[in-house]
């Protein structure tokens, strides 16, 4: 594959918050890696407080964050934010809530023209111009630019964030939960949109969503978020295919299927527990505590990433440990697991 | 998946509702029949303290020793003479034009001080922050009348002295009203979108901080106008305001004392329009807090 349009490495971003009067550091990205592909979607899966939208926020240096990120080839991560703003354009994002991601005080145009006016040099006519331009790029008529953000539907609003996104012709666009706070008609819209956005012009995206089914939908590959770290990365099929992370697993089984007959026969394996403390996470891998198939090397030494002959990488002992799956599944060993103690399956 | 995906949509906005939202604000005004009346009060009264020096029947500081005391009624003079034999009707009229004018220069120095402290005590946080609220509770735990009287007396005593003073220590609340809106907007994901885009500090604040403070900043200025007017009275009856042969309706309060017994209608008209004129300017910033306050979202 050619070389990748965002690089990033080694990304950690840490907070220092106060619990109970102490000072606390909380780890919120712990090194993750990233690669993202010109006109490829990455999806980006966890459930919530696993760092996700940390990890998003990291890559726009949003938030003090260490690790290195290479864009179209250049190191970005150490420039200092007057020189980091010329990469802003080439790296949008659309946040989730598409009713405070407006300013309400603000037209829709000026809104769209904001990044036009920082970035740009443009006469107000050839902002003006762009403005009608993106708008009906996402199917919205030229003349929204006069109104006020309020008189919208949410989905016509993520629409307009689309807009001011992509009105600077950015390389790559992260979507933050762009959809989850969209019905479920309004969602299939906005995601056609984008994959509509994405063949015209060559978009990369980073998709950021708790929602499996529409992750496998848009995503070339998917990364599987845990307590800050990547668990497992892949192609999107091999993913949900074949999960080479329990946690994928269990994630993936926390889905419901439409058949009943298919929704019985699945393993029914049930996390216990609580995601650990991410300001004392644990020694070893980070699912050890609540991973039904944990040995006692889990708890001590964190794996490794592991390149997995299925492609993608598996940070799991179960895989760099010796003959420990000996050519079966995860799946089939968890739903082995499952038969062995019929008092925790359904 | 499979996508199920309908056409886009080309539903624009309702059409009813009007673009602008000064003009959406405007009807939500409208709607409320006190703010109403108490915006077309305030509209006369202004207009009619403007119009004063051409409508009052004799000029304010015309003496007439044949004529002192007089009461309400008295042919020539509606509301009455006072010890001079001065027309009071003229003299409630030119000095509310020195009422209103005090409460407009307190009101502009105390958001002058407080909405660029406030600003940058909500938005930027900090150690700034901390040294701003530590000398904005410290002046705001002073009886405020007293520190006016004191600012108004280091100073020279005259009208502008005493606003500069009204306006220091009623600087606090603009304060903490820009500080706590600040605060807030700071946290709005549009705030983190502007960042995203590169957009400078600066332009941060002037394009998507101050525009969004305004509306509550305009309820209070109105409400705020109302007390420094009272203030103005206080410090005026006291004689730290405005000094003779100049007079305002506080002013004319104190200057009314001596007759109380006597001739109390001294001290009824002008007190009755500064009630009258601080009652309204406080319906009309409640009518427009409500009117800001009921922007429902869609």
């Amino acid at each position: 594959m050619n070389s990748p349009l965002l690089k990033a490495r080694k990304i950690e971003v840490t907070f220092r918050t106060r619990r109970a009067g102490r000072a606390v550091t909380v780890a919120a990205v712990r090194g993750i890696d990233l690669d993202l592909f010109r006109g490829q979607t990455l999806g980006l899966v966890g459930e919530s407080g696993s760092g996700k939208s940390t990890l998003a926020r990291a890559l726009l240096k949003l938030v003090p964050m260490a690790g290195e990120i290479e864009i179209d080839g250049e190191q970005v991560a150490h420039l200092g934010s007057r020189h980091f703003r010329r990469y802003r354009r080439k790296i949008q994002m659309v946040f989730q809530d598409p009713y405070s991601s407006l300013d309400p005080s603000m037209t829709v145009g000026d809104s769209i023209a904001e990044p036009l006016v920082v970035h740009a040099r443009m006469t107000p006519g050839q902002r003006a111009a762009r403005v009608a331009e993106v708008l009906r790029q996402v199917n919205l008529p030229p003349e929204v630019a006069d109104r006020y953000p309020d008189e919208f539907s949410g989905g016509q609003r993520q629409r307009i964030a689309i807009a001011r996104a992509i009105a600077l012709d950015p390389e790559i666009l992260i979507c933050d939960e762009a959809v989850s706070a969209l019905d479920i008609s309004t969602q299939n819209q906005i995601i056609h949109l984008l994959e509509t956005l994405q063949e015209r012009s060559g978009l990369a995206y980073l998709f950021i969503s708790h929602d499996l089914a529409v992750v496998r939908h848009i995503s070339d590959r998917v990364a599987v978020m845990y307590l800050g770290e990547v668990i497992e990365e892949g192609p999107v099929d091999r993913i949900y295919d074949q999960p080479a992370h329990p946690y994928t697993q269990v994630l993936l089984n926390a889905v419901p299927v439409a058949s009943p007959a298919a929704q019985r026969i699945r393993s029914a394996t049930v996390l216990e527990g609580d995601v650990p403390d991410p300001t004392n996470p644990p020694p070893g891998c980070v699912f050890s505590g609540r991973c039904p198939l944990a040995m006692p090397r889990c708890f001590r030494d964190p794996p490794a990433p592991f390149d997995l002959p299925t492609g993608g990488r598996v940070r799991c002992h179960l895989h760099d440990d010796g003959p420990r799956l000996a050519g079966a599944s995860v799946s089939a060993l968890m739903a082995a697991r499952q038969q062995d103690r019929p008092e925790t399956a359904r | 998946m499979t996508p199920s995906i309908p056409g886009p949509d080309r539903t624009g906005a309702p059409a009813r509702t009007p673009r602008n939202r000064w003009v959406r604000f405007a009807r939500r005004l409208a709607g409320q029949p006190l703010a109403v009346i108490a915006g077309s009060a305030l509209l006369v009264i202004v207009g009619v303290l403007i119009a004063a020096p051409w409508i009052a029947p004799y000029r304010p500081d015309a003496t007439n020793l044949m004529a002192v005391l007089r009461p309400p009624g008295t042919p020539g003079h509606l509301l009455g003479t006072d010890e001079l034999g001065r027309d009071i009707l003229s003299r409630v009229l030119v000095g509310g034009r020195i009422s209103l004018l005090a409460a407009l220069q307190g009101t502009g120095i105390a958001l002058l001080i407080g909405v660029p402290l406030g600003l940058v005590s909500g938005y930027f946080g900090g150690w700034a922050d901390k040294i701003i609220m530590f000398f904005n509770d410290a002046l705001m735990s002073f009886p405020a009348m007293l520190l006016a009287m004191a600012i108004a007396g280091i100073l020279t005593p005259n009208l502008t002295n005493a606003m500069i003073a009204i306006g220091i220590i009623t600087a606090p609340r603009a304060v903490r009203l820009v500080r706590a809106s600040a605060l807030s907007i700071r946290e709005e994901t549009y705030i983190e979108a502007a960042r995203a885009i590169g957009a400078s500090q600066l332009s941060i604040l002037t394009r998507h901080v101050i525009p969004n403070i305004l509306p509550p900043l305009l309820v209070f200025a109105m409400i705020l106008a109302g007390t420094v007017m009272l203030m103005e009275a206080g410090l005026s009856f006291l004689g730290f305001g405005v000094q003779a042969p100049q007079s305002s309706w506080g002013a004319m309060l104190g200057s009314s004392l001596g007759y109380a017994a006597r001739a109390p209608w001294l001290a009824t008209f002008p007190g009755l329009c500064i009630a009258l004129t601080v009652l309204m300017l406080n319906l009309f910033g409640d009518g427009l807090r409500d009117a800001i306050g009921k922007k429902v979202r869609t």
